[in-house]
């Protein structure tokens, strides 16, 4: 890959993440402050889930855009990570049902595993990249 | 797999980077090759022999461990 096309990846990589976390992050507070404010009005709050849920999907999109312009190396690298980050995400969730099981915890959020999930999944891509770099 | 990929490169006095460039992929997919951390795909492979006027099989050959 030539210097501009590295480059120009990597531009489009950053406009194409923080629009997508932008529009999620909008998206996010928008629907849980509606949920907040009109909790008797159930086709609000139904329009604010399909909100928050759309506002998701362009992040979505632009990580798999993203991830098609990388070359068979950094795709494997990535998709390393995804399994690492599944396999760990997985132990949390089985750790955390028993943990409920027994008595220990009361309630895990589902965003709480989310954000595991996308915090081993970065560690993961690192830890890959080093192995693979050494 | 072993390669000869960095015998090769050192011959055409190429960097990492520059051959990376004349078959389309970064520098770490090369250094990560020439390690022998990650195995190329067949077009990728073809492009790395080709790039180097080889065939693939004189530049990537099976170990014991394949």
């Amino acid at each position: 890959m030539t210097k501009t096309q590295i480059q120009n990846i990597g531009l489009h990589s950053v406009v194409l993440g923080l629009g997508g976390v932008a529009l999620w992050t909008i998206t996010s507070v928008a629907a849980i402050r509606i949920i907040r404010h009109y909790p008797g009005n159930a086709t609000i709050r139904a329009a604010a889930v399909a909100l928050g849920v759309l506002g998701f999907i362009p992040w979505q999109l632009a990580m798999v855009k993203l991830i098609r312009t990388y070359d068979e190396y950094t795709r494997r690298v990535y998709m390393i990570a995804f399994s690492i980050s599944f396999a760990l995400t997985a132990l949390f969730v089985v750790a955390c049902d028993l943990l409920q099981r027994a008595g220990f915890i009361d309630y895990v959020s589902l965003m709480t595993i989310w954000m595991v999930m996308v915090g081993s999944w970065a560690v993961a891509l690192g830890a890959t990249e080093c192995y693979f770099r050494r | 797999m072993k390669n000869r990929l960095r015998v090769l490169r050192a011959e055409q006095d190429w960097s990492q980077q520059e051959l990376g460039m004349r078959v389309g992929v970064t520098r770490q997919a090369i250094n990560a090759i020439e390690n022998g951390k990650y195995d190329p795909g067949l077009p990728l492979a073809m492009k790395i022999a080709r790039s180097f006027n080889q065939k693939v099989d004189d530049i990537f050959e099976l170990d014991e461990n394949d």
